[in-house]
């Protein structure tokens, strides 16, 4: 089994903020915002605002878990603290879960892709090609794949900004900027439960959280949550200017929202016309970024978990190689959809609830087994 | 291949072999003596050879013959070949029968004093010493000089005397050992022996044959300096000391290479330069073992983390200025003999996009020469690549009427656009590669014709689009706005790359492939620094010197990436001591009074 | 870990394996502009069979494209510039198919600027064709829509100004200072419109002239079903009750023969329920610039009472197509979208907006800001 002495890079809190949020998003951002419109209506930007504020919550849990024991992962430390059994199974579901929502993301931009633009390319090429450069991105390790998300974050930060003021400009129903104070709960709350989708992921932090460089875990804590608090901030504006544009009847209709207004999106008098279009290719960075954070906490659990060793490159090749082999039986972008609402939705809530809330009771119980721990996992003196 | 013992046969005993046992010594002696009366039972067996190699033998033996003669005399008053026993005679017969065979290398004997006639021997290599030092300072003056010889004949005196008082050089060492005397002797220095003594005088009198100081032809600057580094190191040592005159300017001295003997300088300043730096580079230099370094670029693999990468981590320039605002910023740069060109590291990828000429001009026109010079990469990288994409995999992205138009001049065409790019790419490589080798004169001419020629030619014969020849161009000038030339090289590289990550998957394919770069420019570390520095990870300190340059006020401090131990670089700017001074005042007092 | 780098070459080796794999397969989508058909229109018309769609394709031809270009690469080609495919069949996919047969090139859409209903589609046709075209990835949703009731080839007959008559309406729909109204609806406002209940569609209508198209009516649906088109006073009406006037010229000969021009205006819609009834309000702002006036130069009085006069006439306009749209059924300004975003609840009580709109009390407001002339003097 690693231990942590083998793993020394560590990085910043700024890095493990940019991991964190490149940890969710991936899933269900193209049908955003779709399942809030579809229960709530008009309200939907509460039902958004309300999704914030419970993964914040749920941040803070997970958070409060990492520091627990800040220096060993997870799936290092679970076996000592849960007994081996529930670690083994804990170590499982984690696995199975992440690489399935790694399936998810990559069965569902592969056919936005390959409808929109690469009708007559396969759909396992491009979700090969998706997940094989992902997997080049987590092959570097932890920091190269900190400073390869901190790098390409900037271009897609002025993407964001770029495409929802362009898309401002095909806004035709100003007065639906204002959500009605019309609100009726329990569609909100549904509609709340099923946009949670789009941030079902950060629960990676559990393997991150020991990567931190000792001394700035709280700082990246805020950093993660500040960050989270820009997302949902850039996410009420693309609400706000799909709303805007197309009324929440027609957003119902449409196949992918996010993808459909940035096709609505053309510039004449520049090289490129289309540059919504653009757009909807450059969003390939956040799923790359999406696969490439999970198949590294894959690899590393499953490296972490083996009976033998395993290396770090060779678990990352099995998980990469099921990852494509788990896209191929998708038929259609709909499939991926029904599994992200119907299992990977609530089971990813459940995760985000009860693990964090298992270790801290038991930790809580059995101070003497997490004390010593702790100072088991303690670093050594930098080199 | 060599080995360190066969080198030294013939001429030069090797010293350390030796010294350790006499018996090892005489057993070297019989072994020559062994193969001289080997040598002369061949020839004694040959019958009706070739004369001249009858000669050549003969004469090869009596060298060989003259060698053991004198190492056997050398032999006997001391244990040690490595030194040498103060007896001119045998000095004389070891220098003669050794080096001495060379044309190149002068011995001189000659008598110290008018009167007191002590013997002395002086050799040097002719061509690398100032012989105006030899004739005048040295010789002229040992032979006139009297006084202190006539007080008294200790040999360890006169040596004494001769170091103090006679010689008018300003660099005189001593030394004992042979094979360290020998080096000095092909360095340039002029070795002077003093019968009875066994320390020898080592006087500097180097005249190196330099290239003299040009203007340097890979890196210009309009408005900067204009001086180039030569090949001495010595000289490239005085251009960084005229540009940084402080105490804590250091040169650290190797040597590397056994038989090249290069020196090789580690600059940095004291106080400064984070020492981890320092000393990691001194360390990793120190393990190089190779025969000769004949150019500094040989270092590199020593000094780049991942050898195999494509991008250069190792930055290479002629230019002392940048060398000297390197070393102000906290790098380490590395001189080599012989090597008109210092290295410097550690580097990031935006290292190598600036250049000395940023800092010569204001803001707004080096933050305008930056940007462009990232447009020409991404220009060069991208536009093939893009010209795939958008004419053959997303049509959907171009202008309806730009789409008309291309197509419009794709009409009749052969070959599909992959084909066109690849054909005009290996046209401009050909063409680039030709006028690169070709003499100057010719090589301007043939380039303007060639591509005026193979472009309009290539177009009429229909085999490319007109709107090709003006991408390839773009292309082809593109790369190279980079200040720094090695760095167009990954790129070309990567160019076949996306251009085939554009075939498959057009736009998309584009995407993967820059991920993928990038990707791998995060993971390269050079010294512990991280060569994407500025953007990945963010250091909001130099990102003020990449994309654009901030005005000199903001730019205060020293990369946050190098660690210095002095982060501030020059005071805050915006402290005016007098804001006008009153000219027209002082004019009209003057005036009237 | 047994060896780092043999295993960084074992990933190489795959990656490149993977990749030259990927080559092996075929060019997938590379297939370049020349192999490729460019559609630059497409008109959907009634079959003769029922319950078939003729769909016509436009197409550039290489001589069009050539002489377009201006290339002299491959000779001088003569023929049109733009020829017409056609297909027939029961959806735009059988149809696509059968004009792919008619040529040896890939029938592109990715650049399809220009879409073409006849007013004779059946409303069950244009609602499959709407749906259908929604789902076409490679078509762009921003292509312009139209109506017509004349042939397609009449509609893309010879306009003297354009080599290709499809880029002729892009340019005059996405200009906005080239109409007097803005008429022009992008294929994705009109979906949008068509899923959205409580408002109606209305497209422009192409009338082949012989100096041109004309572009001055507009088509009424309610909900797909073609009701009417509207003749050039009554579009005229619209515009101003819709907001998209942008050229209209208003002359006042009983004030002194003020001319005020370039009126372009907002309209505002708001439907709510107040005290148990529904109420409607469209409020109409604008802007002019007053032209001309006998008396060469103004004073504010005159203004005021030219401001007055001209917000009344565009009021009476407007009120004149609402009750207009009222007689046909037609919630072309979508009062009931209004109130469907305002209170949801409420709209979602009345089943069937069309038995309610007809009796719906609308309260029309206009105001005008005048730019005035300034002093010649």
């Amino acid at each position: 089994m690693a231990t942590m002495s083998d793993r020394m890079p560590r990085i910043s809190a700024g890095q493990f903020a940019t991991m964190i949020t490149a940890g969710y998003l991936g899933l269900g951002i193209f049908y955003f915002p779709r399942p809030l419109v579809e229960d709530a209506g008009r309200v939907g930007l509460y039902g958004l605002w309300l999704d914030g504020l419970a993964a914040f919550l749920l941040m803070k849990l997970i958070f409060a878990m990492g520091r627990l024991i800040p220096n060993e992962t997870l799936s290092g430390f679970s076996a000592a603290l849960l007994s081996k059994p529930v670690s083994w199974l804990l170590a499982l579901y984690t696995i199975v879960y992440h690489l399935a929502l790694a399936i998810s993301a990559v069965v569902l931009f592969s056919f936005v892709l390959g409808n929109i633009f690469l009708p007559s390319t396969p759909i396992w090429a491009i979700s090969g090609a998706l997940t094989l450069t992902s997997a080049y991105m987590a092959y570097g390790g932890v920091l190269a794949l900190a400073r390869t998300l901190q790098a390409s974050y900037i271009p897609l930060l002025v993407l964001t900004i770029f495409s929802v003021s362009m898309a401002t400009l095909s806004i035709r129903h100003p007065s639906l900027l204002l959500p009605t104070t019309d609100v009726s709960l329990l569609p909100l709350v549904d509609g709340a439960y099923h946009q949670f989708v789009i941030f079902i992921g950060f629960q990676l932090s559990v393997t991150l959280y020991p990567f931190v460089k000792n001394g700035e875990q709280r700082q990246a804590e805020r950093y993660s949550v500040l960050a989270l608090a820009g997302i949902v901030l850039a996410l009420s504006l693309e609400y706000e200017v799909i709303m805007a544009v197309f009324g929440p009847d027609a957003i119902d209709r449409l196949r992918w929202p996010l993808a459909s207004t940035y096709r609505i999106i053309s510039l004449s008098g520049f090289y490129i016309s289309k540059l919504g279009t653009l757009l909807i290719v450059l969003w390939t960075i956040v799923i790359v970024a999406f696969v490439a954070v999970r198949l590294w906490c894959l690899a590393h659990d499953l490296s972490a978990m083996a009976p033998r060793r395993l290396s770090y490159e060779l678990a990352l090749g099995l998980m990469t190689l099921a990852t494509i082999l788990g896209t191929l039986p998708f038929p259609n972008a709909k499939v991926a959809n029904l599994l992200n609402e119907h299992y990977l939705l609530p089971l990813g809530l459940a995760y985000l609830v009860l693990v964090p809330g298992t270790v801290m009771v038991v930790g809580k119980l059995r101070p003497q087994a997490t004390r010593q721990l702790r100072a088991r996992h303690e670093p050594g003196p930098e080199v | 291949m060599w080995s360190p013992r066969a080198r030294h046969q013939g001429a030069e005993p090797q010293a350390s072999a030796v010294r350790d046992s006499d018996a090892e010594m005489t057993s070297q002696a019989h072994r020559l003596a062994h193969s001289l009366n080997d040598t002369q039972a061949v020839l004694g067996a040959i019958s009706g050879v070739d004369a001249a190699l009858l000669k050549q033998l003969i004469s090869q033996a009596g060298a060989l013959d003259q060698e053991l003669e004198a190492l056997t005399r050398t032999l006997h008053p001391t244990a040690s070949l490595d030194e040498f026993p103060g007896d001119i005679d045998a000095v004389y017969d070891r220098l003669k029968s050794g080096v001495g065979q060379s044309p190149d290398i002068i011995i001189r004997r000659f008598l110290m004093g008018e009167k007191a006639k002590i013997p002395a021997l002086l050799t040097f290599v002719d061509g690398l010493t100032d012989t105006e030092m030899i004739d005048q300072d040295t010789i002229m003056l040992a032979q006139q000089y009297d006084q202190a010889f006539t007080q008294g004949h200790d040999p360890q005196t006169i040596h004494q005397v001769v170091h103090d008082s006679v010689i008018a050089s300003g660099h005189v060492t001593t030394e004992t050992s042979w094979s360290k005397l020998m080096i000095k002797l092909m360095g340039g220095n002029t070795i002077l022996f003093l019968s009875g003594t066994s320390t020898a005088l080592v006087i500097d009198t180097v005249k190196y044959r330099a290239r003299s100081l040009t203007t340097p032809t890979t890196e210009r600057s309009v408005l900067g300096p204009q001086e180039a580094f030569n090949e001495v190191v010595l000289t490239q040592m005085n251009l960084l000391r005229m540009r940084m005159k402080t105490p804590n300017l250091r040169f650290d001295s190797l040597t590397i290479g056994d038989m090249s003997q290069t020196t090789v300088i580690v600059a940095h300043v004291e106080g400064l330069t984070n020492p981890e730096l320092v000393a990691a580079v001194k360390r990793k230099l120190s393990v190089a073992k190779m025969a000769s370094l004949n150019v500094g670029q040989e270092l590199t693999p020593l000094l780049a983390s991942r050898t195999h990468s494509l991008f250069p981590q190792v930055r290479r320039t002629e230019r002392p200025d940048v060398v000297a605002r390197e070393l102000t910023m906290g790098k380490v740069a590395i001189l080599v003999d012989n090597t008109p060109f210092v290295m410097v590291v550690p580097n990031t990828l935006a290292d190598f996009y600036q250049t000395l000429e940023d800092y010569t001009m204001s803001f707004w026109g080096a933050s305008l020469e930056r940007l462009i010079r990232f447009l020409g990469l991404f220009l060069g990288l991208l536009l093939p690549p893009l010209y795939i994409a958008l004419t053959s995999v997303n049509p959907e992205l171009l202008p309806t009427k730009l789409v008309i138009t291309i197509a419009g001049s794709r009409v009749g065409l052969p070959l599909p656009p992959v084909m066109e790019v690849l054909t005009m790419w290996a046209i401009i490589e050909i063409l680039r590669e030709a006028s690169l080798r070709l003499p100057k004169e010719l090589s301007n001419t043939l380039g303007t014709v060639g591509a005026i020629v193979v472009g309009t030619a290539i177009v009429k014969a229909g085999i490319v689009s007109p709107l090709m020849i003006v991408i390839i161009t773009l292309t082809a000038l593109g790369l190279f706005t980079s200040p720094n030339y090695e760095m167009a090289t990954p790129w070309r590289v990567l160019f076949w790359f996306l251009i085939a990550l554009s075939y498959l998957f057009g736009l998309f394919g584009i995407i993967l492939g820059l991920l993928a770069i990038l990707s791998h420019l995060a993971s390269l570390e050079n010294f512990g620094v991280p060569y994407l520095s500025p953007f990945g990870p963010y250091r909001w300190r130099d990102l003020k010197d990449t994309l654009v340059r901030f005005p000199e006020s903001a730019l205060t401090k020293r990369p946050a990436y190098l660690e210095p131990l002095e982060v501030r670089k020059s005071a805050h700017w915006h402290v005016d001591p007098m804001p006008h001074p009153q000219l027209e005042q002082a004019q009209r007092e003057q005036r009237n009074g | 870990m047994a060896n780092p780098h043999s295993w960084r070459r074992v990933v190489a080796w795959a990656l490149l394996l993977a990749l030259s794999l990927g080559a092996l397969t075929g060019c997938w989508d590379d297939k370049s502009l020349d192999t490729r058909t460019l559609v630059l229109a497409m008109g959907f018309y009634p079959a003769r069979q029922p319950g078939e769609v003729a769909v016509y394709f436009a197409v550039p031809t290489p001589a069009g494209l050539t002489s377009d270009s201006g290339s002299s690469s491959s000779g001088g080609a003569s023929g049109p510039p733009l020829i017409i495919l056609q297909g027939v069949g029961h959806s735009i996919g059988q149809a696509f198919s059968a004009a792919q047969a008619s040529t040896n090139r890939d029938l592109y859409l990715g650049h399809t600027v220009f879409l073409l209903f006849s007013t004779k589609l059946s409303p069950f046709m244009l609602r499959r064709l709407v749906n259908a075209l929604d789902r076409i990835g490679t078509l762009d949703k921003t292509p312009f829509v139209a109506a017509t009731s004349a042939p397609f080839a009449a509609v893309l007959g010879t306009i003297p100004q354009e080599h290709f008559p499809p880029l002729y309406y892009e340019e005059l729909f996405s200009c906005t200072t080239c109409q007097q109204l803005m008429l022009g609806v992008r294929f994705w406002q009109m979906s949008d419109r068509l899923w959205t209940p409580g408002v109606d569609l209305v497209l422009p209508v192409l009338k082949p002239t012989r100096q041109g198209p004309a572009v001055d009516e507009v088509a009424l649906y309610r909900n797909t079903r073609y009701v009417a088109t509207l003749t050039p006073k009554e579009t005229t009406a619209y515009g101003i009750a819709a907001g998209r006037s942008r050229k209209t010229s208003l002359f006042f000969p009983r004030l002194w023969d003020a001319n005020l021009d370039f009126v372009a205006d907002k309209a505002r819609v708001s439907t709510e329920v107040v005290h148990g009834r529904l109420q409607a309000t469209l409020a109409i702002h604008a802007t002019a610039t007053l032209e001309s006036i006998a008396t060469a130069t103004e004073t504010a009085g005159q203004v005021a009472r030219i401001s007055r006069r001209a917000a009344r006439l565009l009021a009476d306009e407007a009120a004149a197509f609402v009750r207009l749209s009222q007689r046909d059924d037609v919630d072309a300004l979508g009062f009931g979208r209004a109130l469907a975003w305002a209170q949801p609840q409420v709209f979602a009580r009345y089943r069937h907006w069309h038995r309610v709109y007809p009796h719906l009390t609308v309260a029309v407001r206009a105001s005008i800001t005048v730019n005035r002339l300034g002093d010649l003097r």
